[in-house]
């Protein structure tokens, strides 16, 4: 739909607005019209491009030291497959590959967790395209960070997925709100507290806030009531993402967790690989949620 | 025996590096640890003299929550098995758990000590 704006028009994403104007984008794709459509939808977005059918043509642009910030890779081609060619150009730049994102149309949960790179799957919409390039530039002023949660603790800061969250931790147990906040810092987040659930509804009373990790027993107002009360009062298109934190591996917990009205779960003692990751789904679930309400129509107030 | 060990070399090694290999930040957190817990027991203590179940919950409930966090697995069990109780209204053997409880946090807090003096780095606990 043409909404009549000669400029290009951020999608309602909740990721924040990160300079796109002057990147610089390989766009590697054997379809000519797609390379076409491509072109012109980040052309929108005042991004600089070169493109090519060729994943050959495109190595050597890379391996001649050409800059580019990110790398949109078809997946289906012939020669190098896109997922081939962003392992290809990561290991021609290790320190300065752009970022790899693969266009599929099949398949795409096969190659999923075949690396790190951002997948997408066509045909894409101009809003999903720009949410996925920001975010994955935005990953990437973290160094090379891995958003996937991996068996062991990954190191401090390089798990920062910056994207700009503004985080309540409501709990009332003094260490665990201490260690919760110094988690969040090690990965970029200064988070508000609240001691018990009616602070929280007072804290979302004042202030936006993208997600809030919820403790289940609190004095006052506990996790469970809390959360229906802000379901009740703010729509999905307003409230936080609200991820439980319980120290209770009951059976029945998760479930009545979720029946609250939460979004995601997290045991505790918490720790940062599960943390990183429930904040990672949180953005990926507000990004699709902005994306199905303003198909809607119902944009976020 | 590493059950023997009020804390679990793991844990604190694991929320070591957590926190960004970072001694003066386990300090504080011990700290409050240390200031809070007494108060968790006191009121764990006075719940069971009253004979309130109910009352008994949220201090059990927190007891086990931060010890758990620290480590403090045999402290975090005996906390657990209270708040258990207590939430299915039972006060049976709650003061020999809380005995149990007060004895074992004195070895804990010896152990947190001992970790504190080494820069919360040394292998034994």
């Amino acid at each position: 739909v043409d909404e009549g704006v000669g400029t290009a028009q951020p999608a309602k994403n909740l990721v924040q607005p990160l300079e796109l104007a002057g990147r610089r984008v390989l766009i590697v794709d054997d379809n000519a019209t797609n390379r076409r459509i491509l072109t012109a939808q980040l052309s929108r977005m005042g991004m600089a491009t070169r493109e090519t059918g060729s994943s050959a043509e495109a190595l050597d642009w890379v391996e001649a030291g050409e800059p580019f910030d990110l790398a949109l890779l078809d997946h289906l081609m012939p020669g190098l497959d896109g997922l081939a060619l962003g392992q290809a150009i990561r290991a021609a730049r290790p320190n300065d590959a752009p970022v790899v994102i693969v266009l599929s149309s099949v398949g795409h949960r096969a190659i999923r967790d075949a690396d790190d790179v951002a997948f997408l799957t066509k045909p894409v919409k101009p809003s999903a395209l720009h949410d996925a390039i920001v975010t994955a530039l935005a990953g990437e002023t973290a160094p090379s960070a891995p958003t996937r949660a991996t068996g062991r603790e990954p190191a401090g800061p390089q798990i920062a997925i910056d994207h700009r969250l503004d985080i309540l931790v409501a709990e009332d147990n003094a260490v665990n709100q201490k260690l919760a906040l110094r988690l969040l810092e090690r990965m970029g987040y200064a988070a508000d507290i609240a001691g018990n659930g009616l602070e929280a509804i007072s804290a979302l009373e004042r202030k936006h806030y993208d997600v809030v990790l919820m403790d289940v027993q609190m004095p006052e107002l506990d996790g469970l009531e809390a959360t229906r009360r802000i379901v009740a009062r703010w729509g999905p298109g307003e409230r936080p993402t609200i991820v439980a934190m319980t120290a209770n591996a009951m059976d029945g917990d998760r479930e009545m967790c979720l029946a609250a009205g939460m979004d995601d779960y997290l045991s505790k003692p918490i720790r940062t690989a599960e943390l990183a990751a429930a904040l990672s789904r949180a953005v990926d679930g507000r990004r699709e949620r902005s994306a199905d309400l303003a198909e809607k129509g119902v944009g976020p107030s | 025996v590493t059950g023997d060990a009020a804390l679990d070399a793991a844990t604190i090694v694991q929320l070591f590096e957590a926190v960004g290999s970072d001694p003066d930040f386990l300090d504080e957190l011990a700290a409050a640890y240390l200031a809070d817990a007494p108060e968790q027991l006191a009121a764990a203590r006075a719940a069971i003299a009253a004979g309130s179940a109910e009352d008994l919950v949220r201090p059990a409930h927190t007891l086990k929550s931060s010890s758990a966090t620290l480590g403090a697995q045999g402290l975090a069990g005996l906390a657990r098995e209270l708040e258990l109780g207590a939430r299915a209204g039972s006060l049976d053997g709650a003061d020999a758990a809380l005995t149990a409880a007060e004895a074992e946090f004195a070895r804990v807090e010896a152990a947190l000590a001992e970790r504190r003096r080494s820069g919360w780095t040394s292998s034994a606990s």
